[in-house]
């Protein structure tokens, strides 16, 4: 990802707090309205990960659930699996596979629909994993001694971070709805392993910091 | 208004989303730095013309160089690893040789994808045949991709 999806992020807050400034009028007459605290409960399947294995040998699935309190707090809880393998242009072939669990709350910018169907959101959450990964064809860099092959398995690391999200959802028809979030994230604390500084993270991507992502998302709303 | 911006939007991310290499700013450099004193230690020595080569290898690392310190790489598939270092008398022909022998335990270490693996070591001891270096001292064990002292070479 690169330095202009962060200012795509930056963008769509700007873009939402003027959605936001120009719907005034419109919240004021909302909040004549005394919204109940609970309005459901939204799923959300990530629909990016599974279509990326049709380009990449990498896979992974997650869903989410959040709940809606007086459309405008949404506690989310999103689960999910990466399955990572990449070759570098060096020939250093990494594959790992994890779980990870993310936890935060979004906030609605600007929303329309009695129970929030279409909004903009913002909001932040906390990721943890733990994970095992194998590192093969490792050429030592240039010795004097010569190079060597080498392969590290079985390194195990954990990884927690911060994310701060802004999104969009869109109602689509029934219970359906889509939405994309953009990400900033920022590993907090990362374990590495005996050998090794792991390259990618599960449900973080690239061990760098700052890091950036894009996740789509097909919403179920649970008729309750 | 909703479902236009979700498509501009989308699109326009689809658009600026790019994978990039963030490239290597490690240095891979992994040496013993050994560096010349003075019987006593009191100061430092450079010598005029030093040239530096591995037992059983043909290559020089220095060839009649003026240094007061050399870096010397370990042997990442061995515990023991042998330098020879000779020294040109200054104002003559004649040659000095001493043979350095470093032991080590060694550790690979990966940083990225883009720096690649290193090998890391551990210096357990190391001495010199006496010809030139009177002693030899470890002052940091530990070889990783930064530049320290790592031994001490009194001639």
């Amino acid at each position: 990802m690169s330095s202009s999806t962060f200012k795509l992020f930056c963008i769509c807050i700007v873009l939402s707090t003027h959605f936001s400034v120009s719907a005034a009028d419109d919240k004021k007459k909302k909040e004549e309205i005394n919204i109940p605290l609970y309005q459901g409960v939204q799923i959300g399947f990530d629909i990016m990960s599974p279509a990326r294995s049709l380009f990449t040998e990498s896979y992974g699935a997650s869903v989410k659930a959040d709940v809606n309190l007086k459309n405008a707090y949404f506690p989310t809880l999103e689960v999910g699996y990466a399955n990572l393998d990449k070759t570098s242009e060096g020939g250093i072939h990494f594959t790992s596979s994890g779980q990870y669990i993310k936890l935060g709350v979004n906030k609605s910018l600007s929303y329309n629909g009695l129970k929030a169907e279409n909004m903009f959101f913002a909001g932040a959450h906390y990721g943890f994993t733990a994970f095992s990964y194998n590192l093969d064809n490792l050429t030592y860099t240039q010795n004097y001694w010569g190079n060597d092959l080498s392969s590290l398995h079985n390194q195990k690391a954990a990884a927690g971070w911060i994310e701060l999200v802004a999104g969009v959802r869109v109602h689509l028809l029934g219970p359906l709805s889509l939405g994309w979030t953009v990400q900033y994230k920022s590993t907090l604390h990362v374990s590495n392993g005996e050998s090794s500084i792991p390259a990618y993270i599960p449900g973080y991507g690239e061990n760098i910091k700052p890091n950036t992502g894009i996740a789509f998302h097909l919403y179920y709303k649970l008729p309750f | 208004m909703f479902k236009q911006i979700l498509a501009l939007s989308t699109l326009a991310l689809l658009l600026l989303s790019s994978c990039s290499s963030n490239g290597c700013y490690e240095t891979t450099d992994v040496k013993v730095y050994c560096n010349f004193y003075s019987l006593d230690s009191a100061f430092a020595v450079k010598f005029d013309s030093v040239s530096v080569w591995g037992v059983g290898s043909d290559s020089l690392i220095y060839k009649d160089e003026a240094v007061s310190e050399i870096g010397l790489e370990l042997n990442p598939k061995a515990q023991e690893t042998n330098y020879v270092i000779q020294i040109k008398a200054k104002g003559s022909n004649n040659y000095f040789k001493d043979t350095i022998s470093l032991y080590h335990t060694n550790q690979p270490w990966f940083e990225s994808m883009d720096c690649g693996c290193m090998v890391f070591s551990t210096l357990n001891s190391c001495k010199t045949t006496g010809s030139i270096f009177q002693s030899a001292t470890i002052l940091d064990s530990t070889i990783i991709n930064k530049k320290t002292e790592h031994v001490v070479l009194n001639f």
